[in-house]
């Protein structure tokens, strides 16, 4: 094992030692406490400042219901579990690096200490979300958070273990002899056929006393779920149980405010041994994993290439392009041509032409067909959040932009365009399409207000009396309104990617670059990070617009005594993102002196220093 | 032409090139050979405007990169080591891309006969995750050649190329200095730098060692035979011969 150990601890050491020398950079060190200062103000403040004696009251009322909780818990687990076990195939999936496979497997390694060293590199992902759970579970508390900690570990690492486990066995049974296999899966369906059988009379227990509970809730439930009654009524699934109920008693065991700490500690011994038998359970496998390995390794690598998903296209799909790209022009628009093609090679003018179609036959027939109130409902709301969250969402939605195009640094570095112009066109492509989705959803609403209007239910969407405040009809404070809503929309796609833009270029190492998005824990958490502070930067953007529109609706309003018309919203619309115009123009600017200044050797070309 | 002063790239302080010069002229082709780390790479990236030099200046074409990188830039090809590519565009979609990042009127045109050339012709709709390495450092190099640079620069050319597309590969390197170019070639293949290149300049731990024709070299180094091939130069030079 000792290779395979050192191989696990310099790896660690190279990741500390490689985020310590990031920290070298102002910028990373900047960005680092900034989002440790996020995360202490926003996050931990509160759990800090939470009234404990309170706190302790909520748990001293759930505490009633832990035997309760422990018990239900436990059988849902041993229900999860069976219905698992009822699908008789699976993967040996044991998650290896292409190059750690090709280095390791040939290596005279023995086969239970690779697997053991696949188990290990994933623990990286399972105490990351452990740490998760216990952070927004803990209220603060330290000593409840290193108990969430642990518990929430053992959990997932037994569920980890045992997801590999089943997929090593399953996988295994493929290597066997047909009918063999064959009387196997049928000996494993059989029995998680059997388990269930056995839960079912317990829940149909349940259910039946439901209608009975009267009074205390908690009592009256713990008559069907608790150990004694199926002690008496099923003892084979009460054995069954226990297993489940270590599980659900260690996770449970921080709500039990009676326990001493030697006590709780004690429940932790038979979890622990279940993650040791488990663990020796997927090393000791037989089953042949690499093959396995292999293919999800170079799945995983193609998924990263946003070409994949390409490859099934026709040919005459390969030769549609959004727009028609001359040789002459302003370069950049080559840039946004190609980023568009990532997302949809559907030439423009079509989707805009059937978007156009549908919805104009679809205010047709809303104005023949009525609609339910409830299908205008879900249109309306639908169409609202899409129209919000789009354009707030653009950077994130859509990576069809220097996010992927920094993978090629070495190629786009060397194109003949100005630095801001080149920027400005990444900038463009998930604008373009988050403006396009916000489009369509105002479209949307325009066919939800034709529908209330059939319906002579308008106060639904459109307001009398807000019409007659503007001088207009119910429908035209709509379509105005719209109008209005349309350039902030564009503006503030355009902000939230060209933020999530400049964040690629000033942390490139932070940023998980290419089309997928899940990437490690470190990539979450600096995700989360630099999530929270695109609101802040996205909220002191609108600030400035915001402020001026508002200003010309007081002196009009208040000091003018002048009525609003309803002609006037897409003025105030184009009033409130012009100054978001302006901002965005100037981080362009700023971008494209970035990106000719940015020195892209070590975070993206991995050009390794000269060791001497 | 192409013209480096005195160009200085450190990392964290220690020098990848050290005061490297050298300068080309318009029809002539530059070998550029070194061991592993002699900071070849990082040179011709700096040269390309990939990554910013330390200190010194770089012309090309009489553009300064520094002051105006666009015109540089417009003038110049490069073909890195890897053949990277987007894997979105099919074969056809880089060459109409290229042609109007570097404004080439006849682009169309010049990109069907480029694509004969490289015998990519059938493949005009494929993607790249579709091509070996070969067709892709193929097209690479026709998305290279599409606005007829003035400055060419090639780091490994011939990396993943079957004999046929080799001797395709030095014929056009041939031709496109002949009609002008400056070209520059980095490159362990000793025998095309040999073959190919009308000068050599060797670098070592990011420094000149040598650098002329390989009259001039054999000139410069004593005890080598009159008619020493490059590999043994090089090894001379370099002192990876051991000193013999």
């Amino acid at each position: 094992m000792s290779p395979l150990l050192y191989l696990a601890w310099r790896s660690l050491r190279g990741r500390v030692v490689g985020w310590l020398r990031l920290m070298k950079q102002p910028r990373y060190l900047v960005g680092t406490l900034a989002g440790a200062t996020w995360v202490a103000l926003f996050a931990l403040r509160p759990m800090l400042q939470i009234d404990r004696d309170a706190a302790l009251d909520q748990v001293e009322n759930l505490s009633e219901w832990v035997p309760l909780l422990e018990f239900s818990s436990a059988l849902l687990l041993l229900i999860l579990v069976s219905l698992w076990w009822l699908w008789p195939y699976g993967k040996a999936l044991v998650e290896l690096t292409e190059t750690e496979l090709h280095l390791l497997l040939p290596a005279p390694l023995r086969r239970r200490h690779i697997i053991q060293y696949a188990v290990l590199r994933s623990q990286w992902s399972v105490l990351f979300g452990a740490a998760i759970v216990a952070f927004f579970s803990s209220g603060g508390r330290l000593s409840v958070f290193a108990w969430r900690l642990l518990t929430t570990w053992l959990l997932l690492t037994l569920w980890n273990l045992h997801a590999r486990g089943r997929g090593l066995w399953m996988a295994q049974l493929s290597e066997l002899q047909a009918a063999r296999a064959w009387r196997r899966r049928v000996l494993v369906v059989g029995a998680a056929s059997l388990v269930l059988m056995m839960v079912a009379p317990a829940i149909a227990a349940l259910v039946a006393s439901v209608p009975d509970i009267q009074g205390d809730v908690s009592k009256t439930l713990q008559g069907p779920l608790s150990p004694d009654w199926f002690r008496e009524h099923h003892p084979a699934l009460s054995v069954l149980l226990l297993p489940f109920r270590w599980l659900s008693r260690v996770v449970l065991g921080g709500l039990d405010t009676e326990l001493t700490v030697i006590e709780r500690l004690g429940l932790l011994v038979w979890p622990a041994l279940l993650v040791v038998a488990h663990n020796e359970w997927v090393v000791r496998s037989q089953a042949s994993f690499e093959d396995a390995s292999l293919a999800r390794s170079r799945r995983l690598a193609a998924s990263q290439e946003a070409g994949a998903r390409f490859l099934k296209l026709k040919q005459s799909q390969r030769r549609a392009a959004p727009f028609r790209l001359r040789p002459q022009g302003r370069p950049e628009l080559g840039i946004l041509w190609k980023n568009l093609m990532l997302a949809h090679r559907t030439p423009l003018t079509t989707i805009g032409a059937s978007a156009l179609l549908t919805l104009t036959a679809a205010t047709a027939a809303v104005t023949w067909v009525s609609l339910p109130t409830w299908l205008i409902g879900i249109l309306v709301v639908g169409a609202l959040m899409v129209l919000v969250m789009t354009p707030l969402t653009a950077g994130h939605q859509w990576r069809n932009d220097l996010r992927t195009d920094l993978l090629r640094a070495e190629l786009i570095r060397t194109w003949p365009v100005a630095g801001w112009r080149l920027f400005g066109a990444e900038v463009a492509g998930p604008a373009i399409i988050a403006s396009l989705y916000a489009t369509l959803a105002t479209g949307v609403l325009l066919v939800a207000g034709v529908a209330t209007r059939h319906l002579g239910v308008e106060d639904v969407v459109l307001v009398s009396d807000t019409a007659a405040a503007l001088g207009t009809t119910p429908l035209g404070v709509l379509v105005t309104a719209l109008l209005t809503l349309i350039p902030l929309v564009a503006t503030v796609a355009t902000l939230s990617a060209t933020l999530q833009n400049l964040v690629a270029l000033v942390w490139p190492s932070w940023v998980q670059l290419g089309r997928r998005r899940a990437g490690s824990a470190a990539h979450i958490g600096q995700g989360l990070i630099t999530s929270l502070g695109l609101m802040v930067a996205m909220t002191i953007g609108l600030l400035p617009g915001v402020i001026v529109s508002s200003t010309w609706l007081l002196v009009q309003i208040q000091v003018l005594d002048v009525a609003l018309g309803a002609w006037q919203l897409p003025l105030l619309g184009l009033l409130t993102a012009a100054p978001l115009a302006a901002i965005i123009a100037v981080l362009i600017r700023f971008g494209g002196l970035l990106w000719d200044r940015v020195d892209p050797s070590a975070e993206l070309l991995n050009t390794a220093i000269p060791g001497r | 032409m192409i013209e480096i002063t005195n160009l200085v790239k450190a990392y964290d302080g220690i020098k990848g090139v050290d005061g490297l010069s050298l300068r080309v002229e318009p029809g002539q082709i530059l070998g550029l050979v070194g061991p592993n780390g002699a900071g070849k790479t990082t040179t011709l990236r700096c040269l390309a405007g990939i990554i910013p030099a330390t200190s010194g200046r770089i012309t090309i074409a009489g553009f300064d990169l520094r002051d105006r990188p666009t015109e540089a830039r417009q003038c110049l090809a490069f073909v890195p080591d890897e053949p990277y590519l987007f894997d979105h565009l099919t074969v056809r979609d880089h060459l109409t891309l290229f042609a109007r990042l570097y404004r080439v009127d006849d682009g169309q045109a010049h990109a069907d006969t480029l694509l004969r050339d490289a015998a990519l012709t059938d493949l005009e709709l494929a993607f790249p995750t579709e091509l070996s390495r070969g067709m892709k450092q193929k097209l690479v190099v026709a998305c290279a050649l599409l606005h007829r640079p003035r400055v060419l620069v090639l780091d490994e050319p011939l990396t993943g190329l079957d004999p046929a597309a080799m001797r395709q590969m030095k014929r056009t390197v041939r031709q496109t200095a002949d009609d002008g170019a400056a070209i520059i070639i980095s490159s362990h293949m000793l025998h095309l730098v040999e073959e190919v290149c009308d000068r050599v300049l060797i670098v070592s731990r990011g420094r000149t060692v040598l650098e002329g024709t390989l009259t001039d070299i054999r000139a410069e180094l004593p005890d080598v035979d009159a008619d020493a091939d490059l590999e043994t130069l090089f090894l001379r030079a370099t002192g990876a011969d051991g000193g013999s």
